[in-house]
């Protein structure tokens, strides 16, 4: 995170997310799925050859809960 | 919609020209692939997935079905301008009811397309609105497909032909089916809502079926369903004198 170029990470929303399960399809590199077809995303930021499937899935998600975000935007704890 | 004096004359001009014809074959186009992207839309809210069919084909299809449809769409209401047999300008496309031929069933199809394009405009946008209200406008899906079926029906001068019939009523039995799925499906906490869904399912067909028996499928249907005697006068050479429009 010291380079000047912005690093994204993927975030799933846990409220909002009602486990269609795009995200896993469509980028099964970064997103598992846990024992009930919700979301699991490795952690750290998207590799840049990734990015474009990485804003496909967010675009795709039914339920707009995945989300695309700065990775020093990430103040918080990590999600569960 | 009946208009008062109409019915006294006799001839009724229908136009022979490439351009309608056209105006014809993409309603019926955007018609299918507006029924295919309704059943996909359907698909993708009771998650269908087999092995060889993952989700993201549906939505991605869904999403590409409707564009094509939009297109055609498009299509069939620039000949339908172009060729001025249904006398109308460019306001007609967006607000209904302003034409004379048949200004019930071809509004119809106005507020269709006005539907179809606030579906698509908020889907396009959906990243950048609130789910909510996306949701709420893409619910009148289930609005602008049956008002674009009446339309369809109510004007189309093809709807005794038998295989465009047919083809009507196997877009509104596959639409009628994907429908009949989610209500049994999905919602399983909205009881009351998939009930009263239901019942309009039942109505909405019963309702229809008598309509189309009595209506469209009888003839005269065209004087009735509101073809002014003579759109233009029939001297471009081009043109036919028949009962049907």
């Amino acid at each position: 995170m010291t380079g000047r170029n912005v690093q994204q990470t993927l975030r799933v929303n846990p409220i909002a997310c009602d486990s269609h399960g795009l995200c896993m399809e469509l980028l099964p590199e970064l997103v598992a799925a846990d024992p009930w077809g919700y979301p699991i995303i490795r952690p750290g930021p998207v590799p840049a050859e990734l990015l474009p499937l990485a804003r496909r899935a967010v675009t795709a998600c039914p339920t707009l809960a995945l989300l695309l975000i700065r990775a020093d935007d990430q103040a918080d704890p990590p999600q569960t | 919609m009946l208009l008062a004096g109409q019915a006294r004359h006799v001839i009724i001009v229908t136009s022979t020209t490439p351009l309608w014809y056209a105006t014809r074959a993409s309603g019926i186009t955007a018609m299918v692939l507006l029924s295919a992207s309704m059943v996909l839309g359907v698909l993708t809210s009771v998650r269908y997935q087999r092995p060889g069919w993952p989700r993201f084909l549906t939505v991605g299809l869904h999403r590409s079905v409707s564009l094509i449809a939009l297109a055609f769409t498009m299509i069939h209401i620039a000949t339908a301008l172009a060729d001025q047999f249904v006398p109308m300008g460019v306001q007609n496309v967006l607000i209904p009811f302003l034409t004379p031929y048949r200004t019930l069933w071809v509004g119809l199809g106005t507020i269709a397309f006005d539907l179809m394009l606030a579906l698509i405009i908020t889907s396009l946008l959906r990243a950048r609105m609130s789910l909510v209200s996306w949701r709420l406008v893409h619910f009148t899906a289930y609005l602008c497909w049956p008002v674009a079926i009446l339309h369809g029906l109510g004007t189309g001068s093809d709807t005794q032909v038998r295989w465009v019939l047919l083809l009507t009523l196997a877009c509104v039995a596959g639409v009628t089916a994907a429908v009949c799925w989610r209500l049994s499906y999905g919602w399983p906490s909205h009881r009351a809502a998939r009930l009263a869904g239901a019942v309009a399912v039942v109505l909405a067909l019963i309702a229809g079926g008598t309509w189309l028996s009595n209506g469209p499928l009888q003839p005269g249907w065209a004087r009735k369903a509101g073809s002014p005697t003579l759109v233009r006068p029939a001297s471009a050479g081009s043109r036919q004198q028949t009962g049907q429009g």
